[in-house]
């Protein structure tokens, strides 16, 4: 009887643990210490010991959530994301002195909405799944309530969210129009059969469908938001969602346009090429112009949704694989960058400008190092594991024929170095100015361990990337 | 046939009609009552598609809940100068001082939306095939009954799922609406 549950229990340690923390916070009395963020963490622990053991297995539930392998690598992604965050996010919580029990909770809630639309195997469900997180993320945006940057970003947000939401929705009613049917399986057989007669109402639904996934995935022209949005957020929460909401995004992206849609792909594959060329370009050089670092990592953050969807524009097995292995290594080097960026902020001063940086390697030598390590990755410096997966994104791509494609990447990967070394250069080479050298704070011990651990597996899967990539390669078969 | 056709025109024109005026106008409240209107054509078309309880709930719930709500909140919000003369004028200034700033993005919205109107148009008429839908489903999902019997089964799931999704949008107007400084309690 409970064999129908198996698939979704990732979601649900996740979830009890989000009310978990609701209920907790509820019964505090004032001032009474509670361990509100461990409570997470056990969640997540379970979350991780189910996806161990659902390995293999291919469960599904209720018909629409399917733990097949690519689900569970997805939300194995998501865990580290989710542990990482939380790690960084409590000395935040702490100093900002924000709603406690309410953070963690719509933390956990939204992990759990990204982990189920990386399952979901049923158009409804993925949506419902997207606006379960994406609700969590514009709260958790403006969270800062005192912050008036906070509240424009997150309603920016909120509101281009909300308008892609609505685009998403009409195109699963196209596709429903079609097909009869919102199961990713059923619209695959069905669209196969219609392939050879592709109208424009094909055209639209799969128009309409990638407009919402490109503004999740922050894909020019859809990435207005982005800037805005991931300067305002605290940086914790920052480095939260530019990491899980792009692996989600991305998961349910390929399962939706590589199964279920894939007979017309002649129809997509062409606009796609156009999306990843121009997010690829213009991340970069936008990039290149920012004197912030968080909008900096926002650009390049649009820039590496470019690099994904080269993979996915490339289609074949090898490109799943490396989406896989290019998300886990982007959730971690990510997140680690925006620990740093985290515990170098004050109350009063968010200490994000490139020149605050200068002389860092003076003053927190291990920090400057740790993220010598994240900009390097980020660029796809060799003994980083960024150069591992943005090689085997491009390896895909020419073989699956998208040699101008790989080419732009490559001379964009080049350009972005310039903005990563200009930070690095800036934290050794320049001297801090006299008053903000004081000003930076002292780290925090479960912050700083969480920013040393992501670059421990950033190191490790640099060095040592076989035996993820297997698994990741092995992943992609058989995707409903 | 006629008159299924003119009501479908004349409910199709009160929706279209309202919509348009709903973001035409500059008092919110008139707004809000258009929209109220729109909503009524709206519920129209659903009874013409055969489909009585979508429309009895688009009354009920949009038309007679929330936007009776939507008007309490505009009415509380608005402070009586709101729209004097001078308001207006001294808009008009900071209109034109943005307009250029501005003009480019509205652009190259109109001109999106532009080609996605025309887009849809041409999708809409090239469609031949009219009775790709299966009139038989269309009846099984429109009584109560049926669609209570759809939504515990096959739609099970995502019930649920949107229970987390309403407690997500719960907890997160709190967090943002509630008066007292977040931090006060430590």
């Amino acid at each position: 009887m409970f064999a129908s549950f198996h698939a979704i229990v990732p979601m649900l340690c996740v979830t009890a643990a989000g009310f978990a923390a609701m209920v907790a916070e509820a019964f505090r009395e004032k001032g009474e210490p509670m361990p509100i963020g461990p409570l997470g963490v056990v969640g997540l622990i379970g979350a991780a010991v189910s996806t161990a053991l659902l390995w293999d297995r291919h469960a599904t539930s209720f018909g629409v959530v399917t733990a097949d392998n690519f689900g569970l690598f997805v939300t194995a992604i998501l865990i580290v994301v989710g542990l990482l965050s939380l790690a960084i996010s409590a000395p935040t919580v702490e100093r900002e002195g924000l709603p406690r029990g309410e953070y963690y909770a719509l933390m956990l809630f939204s992990l759990a909405g990204m982990m189920l639309m990386a399952t979901a195997t049923d158009l409804l469900v993925i949506f419902l799944a997207l606006e379960v997180l994406s609700l969590a993320i514009y709260v958790l945006t403006g969270i800062r309530r005192d912050s008036q940057m906070g509240a424009e970003g997150a309603f920016k947000y909120f509101l281009l969210g909300g308008f892609s939401s609505a685009f998403f929705l009409y195109g699963i009613a196209f596709v429903y129009g079609l097909t009869g049917s919102t199961h990713l399986d059923r619209v695959g057989t069905l669209m196969a059969a219609q392939a050879t007669s592709s109208g424009p109402l094909q055209i639209l639904a799969v128009g309409l469908l990638l407009v919402g996934f490109a503004f999740k995935v922050s894909a020019v022209p859809f990435h207005m938001w982005t800037p805005d949005a991931y300067e305002a957020a605290p940086p914790a929460v920052t480095g939260f969602m530019s990491t899980g909401v792009k692996a989600a995004a991305f998961a349910a992206f390929v399962r939706v346009f590589l199964s279920a849609l894939e007979p017309l792909i002649g129809g997509w594959s062409e606009i796609v090429w156009v999306l990843a060329a121009a997010t690829m370009i213009l991340g970069t050089v936008v990039g290149v112009a920012q004197t912030s670092i968080k909008r900096m990592l926002a650009y390049s953050s649009v820039a590496h949704g470019g690099y994904l969807l080269l993979a996915l524009v490339s289609g074949n097995d090898t490109a799943k694989g490396a989406v896989l292995f290019y998300l886990l290594v982007y959730a971690v080097t990510n997140l680690g960058a925006f620990g740093i960026i985290s515990v170098l902020e004050t109350r009063d001063q968010a200490n994000d400008r490139v020149t605050d940086y200068a002389g860092l390697w003076s003053t927190h030598p291990t920090l400057a190092l740790m993220m010598t390590f994240f900009l390097l990755s980020l660029g796809g410096f060799p003994p980083m594991a960024g150069f591992i997966a943005k090689w085997y994104v491009f390896a895909a791509a020419i073989h699956a024929g998208y040699v101008w494609l790989a080419i732009i990447g490559v001379l964009t990967s080049v350009v972005s170095v310039f903005f990563y070394l200009r930070v690095i250069v800036m934290m050794y080479m320049s001297a801090p100015d006299a008053d903000t050298r004081t000003t930076l704070p002292a780290v925090p011990q479960l912050a700083g361990a969480a920013i040393v651990i992501s670059a421990l597996i950033i190191l490790y899967l640099g060095v040592l990337p076989t035996r993820v990539l297997e698994w990741a390669a092995a992943s992609v078969s058989g995707i409903i | 046939m006629g008159s299924e056709a003119l009501l479908f025109w004349v409910f199709g024109l009160v929706t279209v009609v309202a919509s348009l005026l709903v973001i035409a106008q500059r008092n919110p409240v008139y707004s809000v009552l258009l929209l109220i209107a729109s909503f009524a054509g709206l519920s129209g078309l659903y009874v013409l598609l055969d489909a009585p309880f979508t429309a009895v709930t688009q009354i009920v719930v949009y038309a007679g809940a929330i936007l009776v709500l939507f008007l309490f909140v505009v009415m509380l919000l608005n402070a009586p100068h709101e729209d004097t003369e001078e308001d207006i004028a001294r808009l008009k200034t900071i209109n034109a001082a943005t307009a250029r700033l501005r003009s480019g993005p509205l652009l190259f919205g109109a001109l999106l939306a532009i080609v996605f109107v025309v887009e849809l148009l041409w999708a809409l008429r090239r469609i031949t095939s009219a009775g790709r839908f299966d009139p038989d489903a269309a009846d099984a999902v429109s009584s109560v009954s049926a669609i209570g019997r759809v939504l515990f089964t096959e739609y099970q799931f995502a019930f649920e799922v949107t229970s987390v999704l309403i407690i997500v949008a719960m907890v997160g107007a709190v967090v943002l609406a509630r008066r007292e400084p977040a931090g006060k309690k430590s």
